[in-house]
């Protein structure tokens, strides 16, 4: 059963983050002027550091039973995917609009992932068609069902 | 990194106002954020009066309604005086004396400054409320039951420097007694809580009291004069002998902010009073208890300035 | 007996055209990951202003069923709930799905929630008048109450560990006090310009349940299949049924929970599900199976979730307080037709309220039959490869999360939370706790702010919070809670122990 569970540094390290983000909260939450809206924030955040300092010392002791960690190639493998998201979200809505960086994500993370070979070209044929596809089921619903007002950029 | 989102997202900005042709405006649907949430007084009756928005008589595009709620308006209105479009496309609605109050009490991202009106659709006046089995039947009984016990009259009310809270505030200043103000999150909540006995009282838009009348008593209304239309029997708070005006009364209407294009808002300013004025809009808020007050661009900018050096100097006293 | 001289208008051949129509559209888009159950019911109200309101409402009411069943399936299919009040259903459905019992879930999940919604528009037919007294009865002191229940029970929700339950449901309580506090409107833990208008549930539920999955999905890169693929095999729909009605307990417990949950105006029928859960759970002879694939599991959640359907229509219609988002969304829609919830809304436009009533009735048939189809349908989802299924689930998302409120930061905040989430998710922390957390914390908060108003100005904090019948029953329901998550930790621990000791 153990063999399952991430090493001790990395589950500390994980309870460590926890924990400050705990700490942080108490800091805010015990530092302003007026309590009186912070009283929740206090409350949570005593039950937050407390629990967090059991997790800590528990992975410390390496004695956690859950959680399987992070290895060096699922970090390699989902790093792409994150990076895209975040580029997606941050650079491509802001800069081509709403739909024009939903089509260019759906087509880079699919074929980033496509296990089909990237050298025939029929392959890259299925690619633009699934998202053409996609996109305009996307588009019929959110644009002319729900009629949501997206942010535009140099495209739609 | 953070510095060149910014800078990222200032261009897009650009990009997204860019030149404004108001000729074909509007070509796409328009939105409308309500900063209530839904099934409150101010989201029904903003989705009445622009339900005949798609009719080629006004702007031939329908009009979506999109709910931002929070901290008694806060929430929506600082997203729209910081984050809304400038384009003509996106439109709120707003809540006078509620926007303004704030704008004076907090340091609000947004002022009558910063908005641009487009027209005035309804105004709401607060009512006082007590439960059906309340041993309340006027204004002074509650008064002289504070009076024997300070601070145990609880009255509910829709969150904070909203209007239901600034005719509590005047109340509370015209009788001399004090009271305990119970704030929700929206008109309501704050009504159950009347209904259900949770509080002694409420403060509550004439509209949502007028549709649950036959599980409530309303002692006063918060007006110059009596509502003939909806409630003819119940007394002003004047009437009554208590020194409360219409300072509190709800005017609800349409905005947006400041930097549309004068065109769009001109188009918007002529098209939408004649919307608010269709008969299809009438009957159903007439059937919802909601008085309309219809008011053009001009009147409402001409309201907007009053209130707000009336309220300054009313804030100060309370 | 009114609503029997309502069913006339209901079946029409225009009508229920429409309640097929509403019923399948609901399904369809509230199976959609991404698309939330309360945007299928937004999305279909635009078509309904062209309708008389007597249809119009049919078809809100049956998309409205449709919808929370409809939620199920990518619960169930990809971990993915619809609607915050299909987490528990994907705690074992989805469970059941990965042992290649995806169909059967499906449809154990269909009959259970046409039990429930049946009971539960029976209960909102005869029982409105005196449970709507009823439900008004409830004060901020109870729901406080209610929602320290629910905290109880986050710690041990679909967590192995009730240390690490316990805090992601700590994490998602502070992710709800992110933003302007609601009652004074004060600034708290605004660290960026996007959390100025707070956290929104769905944007939220989207982030935690969805970006994770995605991230699994492409673990494996290009060539590797570390995501384990469902595969769906097909199930004799007669045995489903029998298999459902021999769970008598998690049907009662769900239908009971269901109903009283959906009755308390502004707790949400949010959490009906996961409270029938743990009930379930608590009183199952199996508890141990709970989380691994158990059937009584799906039954006990997708049951309660429909059966809170009818009463929650209870405050709803007669108070308009709506108990979860995708009642809200509802109640827009009544009110453009000119119905006004209120006490008297029976006696004024009684045709109209009973067709719709009667619609609801109709609709949990109706959902019953075409979500059996479409269980049926279900293996050719999962056959989707995983590189299309992710991408396509990322765009739902974020479309999903941009359209609850027209915010760009709603889809940053759904996008960084689902990341965070991922990798919590790597060192055994879950999105349902952390969920729980976030529908709890607002109605704990405000509740408790308004009851300390009405108790100073009355007789205190400790006669006003905990003397009367309903605070002792709701504190006594807490303190078993408490005690039996207690006895669940020591047990795991000897488990642990025991474990530990055989390695």
């Amino acid at each position: 059963m153990s063999d399952n569970v991430a090493g001790r540094l990395q589950q500390a390290v994980a309870a460590g983050v926890v924990l400050a983000l705990g700490l942080w909260i108490a800091l805010v939450s015990f530092s302003v002027e007026d309590p009186q809206p912070y009283l929740f924030p206090q409350l949570i955040a005593v039950a937050f550091v407390g629990l967090a300092v059991v997790a800590f010392l528990r992975a410390l002791r390496g004695a956690n039973r859950t959680g399987s960690g992070m290895s060096v190639e699922q970090l390699q493998n989902t790093a792409p995917a994150i990076a895209l998201m975040l580029a997606y979200i941050f650079v491509a809505i802001p800069t081509l609009g709403f739909y024009a960086a939903a089509t260019l994500a759906f087509f880079v993370l699919y074929s980033l992932y496509d296990p089909k070979s990237h050298k025939l070209a029929s392959t890259w044929l299925m690619r633009v068609a699934v998202t053409a596809g996609f996109m305009t089921l996307i588009y019929v619903v959110f644009a002319m069902g729900l009629r949501v007002q997206t942010p535009r950029g140099m495209f739609i | 990194m953070k510095r060149f989102i910014a800078g990222l997202a200032g261009l897009a900005s650009v990009a997204i106002a860019g030149p404004s042709v108001a000729e074909g405006y509007p070509d796409r649907p328009v939105s409308v954020m309500v900063a209530y949430s839904p099934g409150g007084a101010t989201d029904f009756q903003a989705r009445i009066v622009t339900m005949m928005a798609a009719d080629e008589k006004y702007l031939g595009q329908p009009i979506v309604i999109v709910n931002k709620p929070g901290a008694g308006g806060k929430v929506g209105w600082t997203a729209f005086a910081t984050n809304g479009g400038t384009d003509g496309y996106e439109l709120a609605a707003y809540n006078i004396p509620h926007f303004i109050a704030q704008s004076i009490k907090f340091e609000t991202k947004y002022t009558i400054d910063n908005l641009e009106p487009i027209a005035n659709w309804g105004a709401d006046p607060a009512v006082l409320v007590v439960g059906k089995d309340s041993p309340f039947n006027t204004v002074a009984d509650l008064v002289n039951f504070a009076k024997e016990n300070p601070g145990k009259v609880t009255v509910s009310g829709a969150g904070l420097f909203v209007g239901h809270h600034i005719a509590y505030l005047q109340m509370e200043k015209a009788t001399g007694v004090k009271l305990a103000y119970v704030p929700h999150k929206g008109g309501a909540p704050a009504l159950k809580s009347v209904i259900g006995g949770q509080v002694m009282a409420g403060v509550n838009n004439l509209s949502d009291a007028f549709r649950s009348q036959d599980s409530l008593k309303i002692l006063a209304i918060a007006d110059i004069e009596r509502n003939t239309e909806f409630l003819p029997d119940v007394p002003t708070f004047k009437e009554a002998g208590f020194d409360v005006d219409d300072s509190s009364v709800n005017f609800r209407g349409l905005m947006v902010r400041k930097g549309t294009p004068q065109d769009v808002i001109d188009k918007l300013a002529k098209a939408v009073p004649e919307m608010f004025k269709d008969a299809k809009v009438a009957k159903q808020m007439k059937s919802g208890g909601s008085p309309l007050k219809i008011m053009n661009r001009e009147e409402v900018q001409a309201m907007w300035k009053r209130r707000e050096d009336y309220l300054k100097d009313l804030l100060k006293g309370l | 007996m009114e609503f029997l001289y309502h069913f006339g208008p209901v079946f029409t051949l225009s009508s229920m055209a429409i309640l097929c129509a509403g019923t399948i559209g609901g399904l369809l888009l509230g199976a959609t990951p991404g698309l939330s159950p309360t945007m299928a019911v937004a999305l279909l109200i635009p078509f309904t202003f062209h309708m008389d309101p007597a249809q119009g409402l049919m078809l809100l009411g049956a998309a409205y069923t449709a919808t929370v069943a409809g939620g199920a399936v990518s619960a169930i299919l990809l971990k993915i709930p619809g609607a915050p009040a299909n987490i528990a259903t994907a705690l074992d459905g989805y469970a059941m799905a990965r042992k290649g019992e995806g169909a059967k879930a499906l449809q154990l999940c269909f009959i259970a929630s046409f039990i429930g919604g049946v009971l539960g528009v029976l209960v909102l037919i005869f029982l409105t008048p005196v449970l709507a007294q009823w439900a008004l009865s409830f004060g901020p002191s109870h729901l406080f109450w209610i929602a320290i229940l629910g905290v109880t029970i986050i710690g041990s929700l679909d967590s192995k560990s009730v240390v690490k339950g316990l805090l992601a449901g700590c994490v998602g309580l502070w992710i709800a006090m992110i933003g302007y506090d609601s009652i004074q409107g004060v600034e708290r833990f605004i660290f960026s310009e996007h959390l100025e208008g707070g956290v929104h549930i769905i944007a939220a539920l989207i982030g935690l349940f969805a970006i994770p999955q995605v991230i699994e999905m492409l673990e494996g890169g290009r060539h590797k299949r570390t995501f384990e693929l469902v595969s769906v095999k097909p199930h004799s729909v007669w045995k489903s049924a029998k298999i459902t009605l021999g769970f008598p307990r998690a049907l009662t417990i769900g239908s009971i929970v269901g109903v009283i949950i959906g009755l308390i105006p502004g707790a949400g029928g949010q959490i009906a599900g996961l409270v029938s859960y743990d009930q379930a759970r608590r009183f199952s002879p199996d508890s141990e199976k709970f989380g691994t694939g158990h059937p009584e599991g799906v039954v006990a959640a997708e049951t309660a979730n429909n059966a809170m359907v009818g009463p929650s229509l209870v405050p709803l219609l007669t108070l308009s307080v709506p108990g979860s988002p995708t009642a809200a969304v509802l109640l827009g829609g009544l009110l453009i037709h000119g119905i006004f919830p209120g006490p008297n809304l029976f006696e004024k436009h009684g045709d109209v309220a009973w067709a719709f009533i009667n619609s609801l009735l109709v609709g949990q048939f109706l959902m019953m039959i075409f979500g059996l189809y479409i269980a049926g349908l279900a293996a050719h989802v999962v056959r989707i490869p995983p590189a299309i299924l992710a991408s396509g689930i990322l765009v739902l998302a974020v479309f999903g999360a941009y359209s609850v409120q027209n915010s760009q930061s709603d889809v940053v905040v759904m996008l960084m939370l689902g990341i965070g989430m991922y990798f919590l998710q790597q060192y055994g922390f879950s999105p349902a706790p952390l969920v729980l957390g976030v529908i709890l914390g607002p109605i704990a908060e405000s509740n408790y702010v308004q009851g300390r108003i009405i108790a100073q100005a009355g007789d205190g904090m400790f006669s006003y919070f905990c003397l009367g019948t309903m605070n002792l029953v709701l504190i006594s329901l807490v303190v078993l809670s408490i005690v039996y998550s207690v006895a669940t930790e020591i047990r795991m621990r000897r488990l642990d122990a025991v474990g530990e000791a055989a390695t």
